[in-house]
């Protein structure tokens, strides 16, 4: 309860965004210093193996190799980059599908530069001895959303007519745990995978894939300001391929990736075990890989495009109709 | 000629007594060791188990019982209604100074806040939460809550809002230089209005735990042991290794290092189980044994973990002593048991040595002694004693049959100079022909006591006799020679059968220490006119078959045996044989022979067989005598001398004849 990471993030806020803004100054990558274009990145979460490939490309000198010099950020529930990429904060994010096209139809000018991960990993966890095994089940139940990743779960209550009472998550399962509530979100690859490691056999929880029931959305891409790809395609196409050699590499080679992860965890002081993080990357494989064990393309494909926004105007929360090309700017990256 | 002594060849294996002595007691002895030291060892170590199980629960319980026992108490004293201003507003310092006070009352609490509901104190302000805490030994104020620290969403103020329950947090680390170690304890807070109580916000303490901390962390079981504290997630709150702290848990370790024995351990304490486990050697290094407990009231788990080997040392070092004195006491068994049973078995070997010389038919050779005084020492004697009786025995046997043999060799020559005494067929003169005469003897031993006789006197009688000498064997015969002799000689001298008997009677007499007697009957035979004279001296009548008549007894006087008393006159009978008459005399060996039912063979079937004579030959007719009494007695052993003599006379025959009728001898 002690505001003690909290104080250390708002110091730390303060101390980015004057590093930013010096940063700004100094001008971003016009033309090729011999350090190479400072750029930002902030992962859309605390550090984990979620964000292992550009941990993995920063380690292993990719981003170097192409001329880039990243800082990347630490991130977290309390440092959305919805509010700071916008801001001009960040050059570079990582953010939900939904949050980027949200941000777009408010007119934030984000662009989606790549998309990581076309499936969701999305999970509805409820306990084995509830009865609670599909969407309907859920009805007058109390179910714990994070707000940041609200749109799925709640599209998913809209295709079944449920009004479950929501309440909001926050970082940690403790009250799904102590059955505070019926049902909790969680991410396959992470509270899932943390559930499992404070003692729950797959025997003991029930799970409702969200995108099982077609309300799955893509979710990590890579974004940036409109601004930033107009004026500088060459570092974002480098960002972009840099990161996805990264992530090659850390499927290659999963070790070297969790130590890379767990570096940036011990520095931000987080408590975390390899174990986790080790289960984190094997879940994401699948995800990130194909049958053949390729990188997937990080190419949005325009059907996904289309649903997801669709299904957010159904839901109200995307005032206007937009446009693939100027949100999806992967082609502008093709040199 | 030298005995022998066959020994029997031993069957199978030779197997040293000594070895198959030790190999029984010993492994008798090991597995009676082995069994009692089984016994002892696991039951020794169930004890040890069940003491430190015991122990460790102990101290769970005392531990648990010094941190927790006040907390109740402490939050009773806080409650915000206390500080509630009469028109329900919330007095700002009153609550911070009943915070101020909590903290400083209880050692243990770092610092405390009461979190409100969002809007519900100031409908401008989302978050009120004072907040007095202990820092520098002063009391400070806070208020929690704002842009990047959303307490609504934490553990503390969520699960009390969501469960109703009072929580513990999971212990984390205070951020200063102290490195504390905290958790918090929160309960919801109600406002009761009528019938229902309405959620106003929560109480939330953080209680240090330094000082548990360094208690659990001081626990020291014997060397190594230690214990320590695991969350209500599995995860360790403390440990000796620090990097394990809050960062790795059971299940961490259980999916790192695939130990799925590790993962039911902490699902066990997750649970809020008790147990007494075995843990894998990868968490401490080496096998070891834990105890794990809940504590009361929160959902952690105090486990308190010791190697096993130092656990069960004692034990170990018990078991290499008893393993020591055993190793020692087995080899002192083994030397023992070699020595005794050398003891027997060189004696016996000896003993056996000597056998086989003995077998060999050497009895000189001594057996070497033996001191011992027990039953192998008792056995030498008795084989040596037994060596020396068998010596002198086989040394007197070997004597005594020298002397039989001698004896043996000595009877035979009597034999054949008794035989060559009686007369033979031939040794009258061929031209004789006007009698037929056959006898023969079978003496029951080597040598006897019967006889016959037979000799021309004069060329114009014929002397025939039978006797039978008391008694048998070579006194018998020599009685016999010396009767044969004398009748041979007076003979010569009277022509009256009686008065032969008289003068060989009175010589017999004479010297006659022994008290022999012989009976005796004779006849001289006229050649001429076939006059018979007949004189009997306690013999056996002899048998008279007429030409063509049946046989019958001759009827003579008996008169005393020879030899028993001088001056005895014999009477003597007279009678004529015709030609075709013939006249048997015979020992009473024939007639007293008997059969195997002792039965006799009788006087009349003698005459029968006499009277039974058709053709036969003078030695037919004793032949077919000697097979009947053979017959008779079959099987039994000749108990008498058996003689028989046939004469049969022929006549007077012309003697310018005598070439014609002489019988080609």
């Amino acid at each position: 309860m002690l505001p003690t990471t909290s104080c250390q993030r708002r110091t730390l806020a303060f101390a980015l965004a004057a590093a930013l803004l010096i940063g700004r100054l100094a001008g971003l990558s016009f033309g090729a210093e011999s350090a190479g274009t400072a750029v930002t990145f902030l992962p859309h979460w605390i550090p984990q193996a979620q964000f292992a490939g550009f941990y993995v490309a920063a380690d292993q000198g990719f981003y170097r190799e192409a001329g880039l010099d990243v800082e990347i950020l630490q991130g977290g529930p309390e440092r959305p980059p919805s509010q700071l990429l916008p801001a001009g904060d960040v050059d570079f994010a990582t953010m939900f599908l939904s949050n980027g096209i949200l941000l777009r139809g408010e007119g934030k000018p984000v662009v989606n530069l790549a998309q990581l991960l076309h499936e969701s990993s999305l999970l509805l966890v409820t306990h084995a001895d509830s009865g609670i095994e599909t969407p309907q089940d859920l009805a007058g139940k109390k179910v714990a959303i994070w707000p940041e990743f609200e749109a799925q779960p709640l599209a998913l209550f809209r295709q079944f007519e449920i009004e479950p009472s929501v309440i909001q998550q926050g970082a940690s399962m403790r009250v799904f745990q102590r059955r505070g509530v019926d049902a909790a979100c969680a991410m396959r690859y992470n509270e899932f995978q943390w559930l499992y490691l404070s003692g729950f056999n797959e025997e003991d929880l029930n799970v409702i894939a969200l995108e099982a029931y077609g309300v799955g959305f893509p979710e990590d891409g890579i974004y940036a300001l409109e601004e930033t790809v107009n004026q500088n395609p060459e570092t974002a196409a480098a960002f972009v391929e840099a990161t996805l050699a990264g992530w090659r590499h850390a499927f290659a080679h999963p070790d070297d990736a969790i130590d890379s992860v767990m570096t940036r965890i011990e520095q931000a002081g987080l408590l975390s075990n390899r174990s986790h993080q080790r289960r984190m990357l094997e879940a994401l494989r699948t995800v990130y890989l194909d049958e053949k064990g390729e990188l997937r393309t990080p190419r949005l494909r325009q059907e996904d495009f289309t649903r997801v926004a669709d299904m957010l105007m159904d839901a109200g929360d995307l005032p206007q109709r937009l446009n693939y090309e100027t949100f999806h700017r992967l082609e502008a990256l093709d040199r | 000629m030298k005995p022998s002594i066959a020994l029997k060849p031993s069957t199978g294996k030779k197997r040293s007594l000594a070895l198959k002595l030790s190999l029984i007691v010993l492994t008798s002895a090991a597995g009676i060791f082995l069994a009692a030291f089984g016994v002892t060892y696991f039951t020794v170590r169930e004890m040890m188990l069940e003491h430190a199980e015991t122990q460790a629960r102990e101290m769970a319980d005392a531990t648990a019982n010094r941190i927790f026992a006040n907390l109740n108490g402490v939050m009773a004293t806080a409650h915000p209604l206390s500080a509630m201003t009469e028109d329900g507003r919330y007095d700002v310092e009153a609550l911070h100074d009943m915070l101020d006070q909590v903290v400083q009352r209880s050692p243990q609490v770092s610092g405390a806040a009461i979190a409100f509901e969002p809007y519900s104190v100031n409908p401008d302000q989302r978050y009120f939460a004072p907040f007095s805490y202990q820092k520098n030994g002063e009391i400070r104020r806070a208020f929690l809550g704002g842009e990047g620290f959303d307490y609504f969403v934490r553990d503390w103020y969520q699960v009390p809002r969501e469960t109703g329950r009072p929580v513990w947090t999971d212990p984390f680390l205070a951020e200063g230089g102290a490195d504390e170690m905290i958790a918090t304890y929160a309960a919801p807070l109600y406002r009761q209005e009528g019938d229902t109580s309405s959620f106003i916000g929560v109480l939330a303490l953080d209680i240090s735990l330094a000082e548990m901390v360094e208690r659990i962390g001081s626990v020291s079981i014997f060397d190594s042991g230690f214990a320590f504290l695991v969350s209500s997630t599995g995860a360790f709150v403390t440990y000796p290794d620090p990097d394990f702290i809050t960062r790795e848990s059971f299940f961490s370790l259980a999916d790192q290092w695939d130990l799925p024995k590790l993962r039911e351990i902490g699902r066990a304490m997750v649970r809020g189980e008790e147990g007494f486990v075995q843990v894998p050697a990868r968490l401490i290094g080496e096998p070891a044994w834990m105890y794990y407990a809940p504590l009361p009231a929160v959902d952690w788990t105090l486990a308190v973990i010791a190697p096993d080997r130092e656990l069960f040392a004692d034990v170990l070092q018990l078991t290499k002593l008893v393993l020591a004195i055993a190793g020692v006491g087995f080899l002192a068994l083994l030397i023992a048991i070699v020595g005794v049973t050398r003891s027997i078995t060189m004696p016996l070997k000896r003993l056996v040595r000597t056998a086989s010389e003995i077998a060999r038919g050497n009895l000189d050779e001594a057996l070497p002694p033996v001191h011992s005084g027990d039953e192998v020492g008792e056995l030498a004697k008795s084989f040596d004693e037994m060596r020396l009786s068998l010596r002198d025995y086989i040394d007197n046997l070997t004597a005594t049959t020298k002397a039989k043999e001698r004896i043996e060799s000595e009877l035979l020559i009597a034999r054949n100079i008794q035989q060559s005494f009686l007369p033979k067929q031939r040794s009258l003169p061929r031209n004789v022909t006007e009698f037929d005469l056959h006898a023969d003897l079978h003496s029951a031993k080597h040598v006897g006591g019967d006889l016959y006789d037979f000799f021309l006197l004069q060329d114009r009688f014929l002397f025939f006799a039978v006797g039978d000498v008391s008694d048998k064997g070579v006194p018998a015969a020599l009685f016999m020679a010396v009767t044969k002799t004398l009748v041979k000689g007076i003979a010569e001298q009277y022509e009256s059968p009686g008065a032969i008997l008289e003068r060989v009677n009175n010589e017999l007499c004479v010297n006659n220490d022994n008290g022999m007697f012989v009976t005796y009957v004779c006849g001289v035979l006229d050649l001429r006119t076939g006059a018979l004279r007949l004189a009997n001296a306690g013999h056996n009548l002899p048998l008279i078959r007429r030409a063509g008549k049946n046989a019958e007894w001759l009827d003579l006087a008996p008169a005393l045996v020879l030899g028993a008393i001088e001056e005895i006159e014999y009477p003597v009978r007279e009678i004529t044989l015709h030609p075709g008459d013939s006249l048997m005399f015979y020992t009473d060996g024939v007639v007293e022979a008997i059969d195997s039912n002792g039965s006799l063979f009788g006087d009349e079937p003698l005459r029968q067989l006499f009277d039974s004579r058709e053709a036969e030959t003078p030695p037919e007719m004793v032949k077919k005598v000697f097979d009947a009494v053979n017959e008779h007695s079959r099987g039994e052993p000749q108990s008498d001398d058996i003689t028989v003599l046939v004469l049969d006379f022929v006549g007077v025959t012309e003697p310018a004849n005598f070439a014609a009728s002489a019988r080609g001898s």
